[in-house]
């Protein structure tokens, strides 16, 4: 019984891994909380679920088609909205407000156009379950562990081994170096959203069709936000660290204690980490220049 | 009561909320994410005290008060010591949590919410709460107190070494505007006769924010002027929940990107602004923070 | 004034290490009564570290700090604050947007001591507390020739009169000790003439013990009584500006010569 929550809790935690470090790639170029991520996370899942609805294409097609608008969609806020309040070089407030505000907006978009339905898409993403021993693994589950670790390893090589990817990791450590190089962070920023809009449209995506298609989706980021922060600030291997860790803990106290309560006690837990370890599981304590 | 009164009541409420807002936000500087969970605790402890007690309402708004107060000093004490967004981290659990809590607890109703709050709040009750909290928060922001959250807002290492404290600073303005969100739930209950969880979550605290944020952050005045614009706005808009909603972000979006500081800035309202010869004198009109 | 010590600073056997860096190792010096002292020394020498270990914004590893008989080791920043003590640091530290009245009223926080309940009441007692501490405001801006910018922002001020307001800041609650991080730099020949003059008024109208770290050799043989020379975290030589000038382990870390 306890193994077979484990595995959901991995399974659910991969999701909130992805979900998180999406989240963590623009915090770490940008210093900024970005819960614009939450339209992604929502527009990946509504995407999928209109697509497949509507244009009766096959679920497998609406899906990537569903991810790739979800990332046009993020480097798009980033442009329209983050991006001249950059060039004015404002301070961090009005980027919080600012992704905050396209965050309700798109939201507010999606409850209008769905009549704020919770729906699900026209047909099972995958059916059946694996067995071993006394554990049961639906595929489902299996296939969302799959795609993530796939998912991430693509990312990494993305970060690693191409050009954009160094630009990348040069802006993460100290951006007006990297300008200074001849980096050129319009690119950079517009490509890190990019690849944030597509993990968090892939989380949106399939955990619509682990659950249900709902405009509060988008909510996840918020778990995203605290996976981010709870493994570690600038750290990706923390981020994917604290999606699990949520993962694990929303699961077994699911199981094991009330599910309408659980949100209390994985947050209460997560609040207690922070306090125990202000710099998150991964992350190395930065002391303030003074 | 009629429509246009209870567009009034509701004005009046979200200037009160807004208030709140502004002392966390405007002057100490934090994000504070989990302000609809401090109006939820105001409202649900007056709620029940009506229901179950049968209280006074005025009493029930009291207790309410009381309640924000204690739990924001209970909260405090761990989140406040956490910098930067991990602050808006701690708020966003707290009102999860606190969400949580009032889903599976009974006595509170559990998802459907407390009914049968008596309907009792006027006008006039509303236009008490909103003066009694504007003046206060003017004399907040005016003392010693609201100068070193000011401080603490501008720069917290600074502060210290003048013997601020800085961490009391945030408390006290913490309590204040949990105080002045518990006021603002007590009138709530009042006005709406039914409460339930979904009505306090995240997404309705940054709204909240995003409200003071159109007036200007940094401006009382703003702050009330900016809450009643847009609860007028949305009353008159009044076709569904998302279009209002869709109105209201647009609307936003284009304030940050036109006007940053918010349609005020950091431009205060006060008698002597009205008086060219006290202006001049008191080099009124050269701003900054507006006091 | 105080009579009640010799020294108004001690400070004994005190190191900080951050990670293998030894910034200050094994520090000991004290400061008399309304004495000015320097501390100079290259870049890096950890004197800036010194400032931040008395000041309390940093817990040092080892070693013993006592303001006017009071230990303050390790005590948070506000509580050696509270015991008497005022900085200003390299750069400017003004609350921006504040305008330069509030600037210095928030700087006299300590200084008034009405309660939560007479603030949000605005009782008779806050009015005429807040009016004192006005007074008192305007009239140290009047006399560091400030005055008329009373009303303006802080941060909309030339650099030079920044410099000024962070000093006048800094002693509005008639601190007994002023640690000064590079007051003169960045200002020019001019204002760092004023601001000698500055500093020697502060000493002898105000009875403060003064600490001053500085780059600019002019400021500190024109006004310190002692002058303590640093190197690589450690105390080289201590003594008047003449004999620390001919000393020759000084002249060899400033020149380099082996």
């Amino acid at each position: 019984m306890f193994v077979q929550q484990l595995v959901n809790g991995i399974s659910l935690g991969s999701m909130y891994a992805l979900l998180a470090v999406g989240f963590a790639i623009v915090y770490n170029i940008l210093g900024i909380v970005n819960f614009s991520h939450g339209a992604t996370i929502a527009l990946g899942a509504y995407c999928a679920y209109w697509l497949s609805t509507y244009l009766r294409l096959p679920l497998e097609l609406s899906m990537v088609l569903s991810v790739t608008i979800a990332g046009l969609v993020s480097a798009l806020i980033e442009r329209i909205t983050l991006h001249p309040l950059r060039r004015k070089g404002q301070p961090q407030i009005f980027f919080f407000i600012a992704s905050l505000t396209v965050f309700n907006l798109v939201t507010a978009i999606i409850i209008y156009v769905s009549k704020a339905n919770i729906t699900s898409y026209p047909r099972t993403l995958i059916y059946g379950s694996i067995r071993m021993a006394n554990v049961i693994v639906p595929k489902l589950d299996v296939l969302m562990l799959g795609i993530a670790v796939l998912s991430l390893l693509a990312l990494s090589a993305v970060l690693y081994k191409t050009k954009i990817g160094l630009a990348i990791r040069c802006c993460s450590y100290d951006s007006r170096a990297a300008q200074l190089m001849g980096i050129n962070p319009d690119l950079v920023i517009g490509t890190t959203f990019l690849l944030a809009g597509l993990l968090g449209g892939i989380g949106g995506a399939l955990l619509g069709a682990k659950y249900a298609v709902y405009p509060e989706l988008g909510d996840m980021v918020y778990r995203a936000f605290f996976a981010c922060m709870v493994g570690g600030l600038g750290s990706l291997t923390g981020a994917i660290f604290g999606g699990l860790l949520i993962g694990l803990i929303e699961t077994i106290s699911n199981a094991y204690i009330n599910a309408a309560i659980s949100p209390a006690i994985t947050f209460g837990l997560l609040v207690v980490i922070l306090l125990v370890r202000p710099q998150g599981i991964a992350g190395k304590l930065v002391e303030d220049k003074i | 009561m009629s429509f246009y009164e209870s567009v009034f009541v509701n004005v009046g409420i979200m200037i009160i909320i807004a208030q709140g807002v502004y002392v966390i936000t405007g002057l100490t500087g934090l994000f504070s994410l989990g302000q609809s969970s401090f109006v939820a605790v105001g409202a649900y402890t007056a709620g029940f005290l009506a229901t179950r007690f049968e209280m006074h309402p005025l009493l029930c708004i009291l207790a309410g008060i009381v309640v924000s107060i204690l739990v924001s000093f209970i909260i405090g004490i761990p989140s406040l010591r956490l910098r930067h967004v991990y602050f808006s981290l701690a708020t966003i659990a707290y009102c999860y949590a606190l969400q949580a809590i009032l889903t599976v607890s009974e006595t509170f109703g559990g998802s459907i919410g407390l009914v049968g709050v008596p309907v009792v709040t006027r006008w006039w009750h509303v236009v008490l709460g909103v003066v009694a909290t504007v003046w206060i928060v003017r004399n907040f922001k005016l003392s010693r107190f609201g100068l070193a959250c000011l401080s603490v807002r501008t720069d917290e290492l600074a502060a210290r070494t003048y013997g601020i404290q800085t961490f009391v600073s945030k408390q006290i303005a913490f309590s204040l505007a949990s105080a002045i969100s518990g006021l603002a739930g007590g009138l709530l209950a009042f006005n709406l006769g039914y409460l339930s969880p979904d009505m306090f979550t995240v997404p309705v605290s940054s709204e909240y924010l995003i409200m003071v944020f159109f007036g200007g952050l940094y401006s009382q005045t703003g702050a009330v002027l900016g809450a009643a614009a847009l609860t007028v706005l949305m009353e008159l808009l009044r076709t569904t929940a998302a279009w209002r909603m869709i109105a209201y972000s647009t609307i936003i979006l284009i304030i940050i990107l036109v006007r940053p500081n918010g349609l005020f800035g950091t431009w205060e309202f006060s008698l002597d602004s009205l008086n060219p010869r006290r202006r001049a004198k008191h080099g009124l009109a050269k701003g900054g923070e507006g006091v | 004034m105080n009579t009640s010590t010799d020294t108004m600073l001690e400070v004994k056997d005190l190191s900080k290490q951050f990670g293998g860096l030894v910034a200050v190792d094994h520090m000991c010096f004290s400061v008399d009564p309304q004495q000015i002292v320097g501390i100079i020394g290259p870049n890096g020498a950890g004197k800036t570290t010194v400032f931040n270990l008395i000041s309390g914004i940093i817990p040092p590893t080892s070693g013993k700090i006592l303001l006017d008989g009071n230990c303050i080791t390790s005590q948070s920043c506000h509580q050696v604050a509270m015991l008497g003590m005022r900085r200003t640091f390299q750069e400017i530290h003004l609350f921006r947007g504040l305008t330069v009245l509030q600037n210095v009223k928030s700087a006299a926080y300590r200084q008034m001591d009405y309660s939560l309940v007479d603030a949000l009441l605005w009782s008779r007692r806050l009015r005429s507390e807040e009016r004192a501490i006005t007074e008192l405001a305007m009239e140290l801006l009047d006399r560091f020739d400030l005055a008329g910018t009373a009303h303006e922002r802080a941060d909309s001020l030339p650099y030079g009169m920044q410099k000024r307001l962070e000093i006048v800041k800094a002693i509005v609650s008639s601190p007994k000790v002023l640690l000064l991080d590079e007051p003169a730099a960045g200002l020019n020949p001019g204002e760092t003439i004023e601001l000698m003059e500055l500093i020697h008024k502060i000493r002898e109208e105000m009875d403060m013990t003064i600490l001053i770290i500085e780059h600019s050799m002019e400021v500190i043989e024109g006004i310190c009584d002692n002058v303590i020379v640093m190197n690589f975290g450690k105390k080289l030589a201590e003594g008047s500006w003449e004999e620390v000038q001919t000393n020759e382990e000084v002249i060899r870390c400033y020149l380099g010569v082996d």
